[in-house]
């Protein structure tokens, strides 16, 4: 049933996510399907606009118009989300999927102590007590390494440094134990060192307590690190889906070698992609990369290729797919 | 170790937090007010200034009106001597400002001969009065419009916000009060006849301010006060649904923003209840809706004149329309300066507000 092994905690279905803007109808995710199981650390990359942050808005049921869900299907432990009443959706938040928005500082409050904060969010979905309420804040404070918890829950957001204030935001997202995080860019702005701290203790975190993650980020070198998954979107799509392990190694689509060619890397040459993102607005037919591939032949500006299951959980769109690492060679 | 140590450290540092007003913030707060404060001087000689200027830099012919059209030009010469109209400018100027100086007079009216304070005093809190009513009404509709337009953006209920504001704001406000006066008291009956603070046959006794719906609640004249509140109602109204509609306005777009924000989004994202992510939004959105009523405040000294004038409101507004159509110099000039030193406190008050309301200043 709901908490059957084979079935993923999160399964996204086809996913169409549009803006009516007065310019047009803005495709911002255009029928992308991918799981998270329970557990599972998942890195979503791609270029600036590719959909990611709207993926991550559609699975909270925080897509606010001019955007709107057109078509598709989400589902948490076997719940249908998007039949779901405003009632029910807001009452998993928060306890099943929470959220880490990437502006830590936008997103306290801040004229609320620290402490009010986290209480807040306790009594938005249990009874707890002051006491019980402070009490689960201070755990979960000290949880996401914070020394002098007590501190931290009487001060406000401007007294804390950046990466605090990250790990604050955190420890209130985490604090009723949600299965599923969706963090979106959570470290972006953060000076490199204080990064990596702040990854290292809460994908650990995540880990021990078998929580899930979906990770939106420009970093490949973080979801090489953290991520057991990745999802590499390019223009509302999937176009390579896998293991880290064999994604980073062995990249399928072009897209993804050139993504991976583009970090700076000792004994590489650098690349940097050519040309634009298409518009979102008028699709171009075939496949969405063929004007910027180096791979591009004729079926490629005429027919969109399919993502196809390359081996088991490894998936690219592609009409090289197969013979990509071949032509890689010349 | 050391990590040991630091922890116990910090946990023992004093906590200045528990109360919200901390010494820090009176000495932030003190040097803001402070250096505000220091510009205050300036300003005012700048308004008085002013004043003086735009009235007395108008060609008009004063003398002519106040002698009267049969007046001979000999006539019109001795009330121009007399009413000090034959000096050069920086003559009167010099003499209008020894005289507010040294007396604090702001000189006489040319024709009721009574000093121009008197009548600042007579009139002015009846403005007001009518002003902070239409303010609370422009506020309410404005906030409660704007927030239902921002909430459903581009959906049915925000069109309807919208039409309002553009109906609104296309109808002048005399319009818009004369509408509700044949409406309301002609067709319905409703409310009094547009006869001023009170019916024509109400005489309100020992007056304070003039302003008679507060004078009566203070006196504790409970028939006089209902009167003077239902005569307040259609005023008010009026001043009140036309400016609600800059405040929708306003409301929209600044809520609309909050509504967008990482705050917002992350008081959604946890399954705060709508009431409190509105109240998330709110605060976000209060500091421009202050400074939006501040500046309407300050504009309305003035702009409420023509609907004082329609409900015969009797308040400074009216009173000055009538003066300028006298020329009597030293009452305009007083009801200019007197509504630029009022924009000036009220700029400075909204100053104030502003910065106290900021956490990072109030809270340490
Ligand atoms: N409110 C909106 N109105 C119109 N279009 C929008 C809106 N929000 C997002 N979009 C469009 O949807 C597309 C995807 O946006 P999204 O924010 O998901 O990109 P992203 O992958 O998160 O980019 P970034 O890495 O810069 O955060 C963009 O092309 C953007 O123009
Ligand atoms: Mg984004």
């Amino acid at each position: 049933m709901a908490n059957d092994v084979t079935q993923p905690l999160l399964e996204v279905k086809d996913l169409h996510t549009r803006f009516h803007t007065h310019r047009g109808i803005v495709q911002a995710v255009n029928g992308i399907s991918f799981g998270i199981r329970e557990g599972e650390l998942v890195g979503l990359v791609g270029e600036t606009g590719c959909g990611k942050s709207v993926t991550a808005r559609s699975v909270l049921g925080l897509v606010r118009p001019p955007g709107r869900i057109a078509e598709g299907r989400i589902t948490y432990d076997g719940i249908d989300l998007r039949s779901l009443s405003r009632r029910e959706f807001r009452k998993l938040r928060g306890t099943g999927i929470s959220f880490v928005p990437q502006n830590p500082w936008g997103a306290l409050n801040p004229i609320l102590r620290i402490e009010r904060q986290f209480r807040n969010v306790i009594r938005a979905h249990t009874d707890a007590s002051r006491q019980e309420c402070w009490d689960m804040s201070l755990a979960m404070l000290q949880k996401v390494g914070i020394q002098g918890p007590e501190r931290i829950l009487k001060g406000y957001a401007h007294q804390l440094s950046g990466g605090m204030a990250q790990r604050v935001v955190m420890a209130i997202a985490l604090v009723l134990n949600p299965r599923l995080v969706i963090a979106d860019e959570p470290t972006t702005g953060l000076d490199v060192t204080i990064q990596r701290q702040i990854l290292d203790m809460v994908m650990q975190l995540l880990e021990e307590e078998r929580r899930a993650m979906l990770l939106v980020t420009h970093d490949l070198g973080v979801v090489a690190q953290y991520c057991h998954r990745v999802i590499v979107m390019y223009a509302g799509k999937i176009v390579e889906e896998g293991p880290v392990s064999e994604v980073f190694v062995e990249p399928a689509h072009p897209y993804t070698q050139a993504l991976l060619a583009a970090i700076p890397r000792p004994g590489h040459k650098l690349v940097s992609l050519r040309g634009r993102v298409p518009s979102l607005i008028d699709y171009p037919a075939g496949c969405p990369f063929h004007d910027r591939c180096d791979f591009a032949f004729e079926p490629c500006s005429a027919e969109e290729p399919l993502l196809c299951e390359l081996s088991t959980g490894r998936r690219s769109a592609c009409h090289l797919s197969k013979g990509v690492s071949e032509l890689d060679a010349r | 170790m050391r990590s040991v140590a630091l922890r116990f450290e910090v946990a023992a540092l004093p906590t200045p937090l528990q109360s919200s007003i901390s010494p820090d913030f009176v000495r932030h707060f003190s040097l803001f007010a402070a250096k505000r404060l220091a510009f205050v001087p300036a300003a005012v000689l700048i308004v008085i200034t002013l004043s003086f200027f735009i009235v007395n830099l108008v060609p008009s012919d004063a003398a002519r009106e106040k002698a009267g059209g049969l007046a001979s030009d000999a006539d019109v010469a001795a009330v121009k001597h007399q009413l000090g109209l034959d000096q050069d400018i920086w003559h009167r100027y010099a003499d209008f400002m020894s005289n507010l100086l040294t007396h604090g007079s702001l000189g006489r009216s040319y024709y009721s001969d009574r000093p121009v304070w008197q009548d600042v005093w007579l009139f002015l809190p009846s403005t007001i009065e009518l002003i902070v009513l239409s303010l609370i009404i422009a506020t309410v509709v404005g906030v409660g419009a704007g927030t239902i337009g921002a909430h459903f953006k581009n959906r049915f209920p925000d069109f309807v916000v919208r039409a309002f504001v553009t109906i609104t704001q296309a109808i002048p406000d005399f319009f818009l009060g004369l509408l509700l006066i044949f409406l309301i008291f002609y067709k319905a009956g409703w409310l009094p006849a547009p006869t001023g603070q009170n019916g024509l046959l109400e005489f309100p006794e020992h007056p304070i301010t003039h302003a008679v719906l507060f004078d009566s609640i203070v006196n504790g004249q409970w028939r006089l006060a209902r009167s003077a509140f239902s005569h307040a109602v259609l005023p008010a109204l009026t001043l009140g649904i036309f400016y609600s509609a800059y405040f929708a306005k306003t409301a929209r777009s600044v809520i609309g923003t909050a509504f967008d924000s990482y705050q917002v989004e992350f008081a959604r994202s946890l399954g705060l209840p709508d009431r409190q992510v509105l109240g998330y939004a709110f605060r976000q959105a209060r500091t421009p809706i202050i400074t939006y009523g501040s500046i309407l405040f300050a504009a309305l000294i003035g702009g409420a004149a023509i609907v004082e004038t329609v409900f015969a409101w009797g308040g400074y507004g009216q009173f000055a329309i009538e003066r300028i159509l006298h020329l009597d110099i030293p009452e305009v000039q007083g009801f200019i300066m007197v509504a630029g030193l009022f924009t000036l406190i009220i700029f400075l008050v909204l100053d104030l507000l502003v910065i106290f309301l900021d956490p990072r200043v109030s809270i340490g």
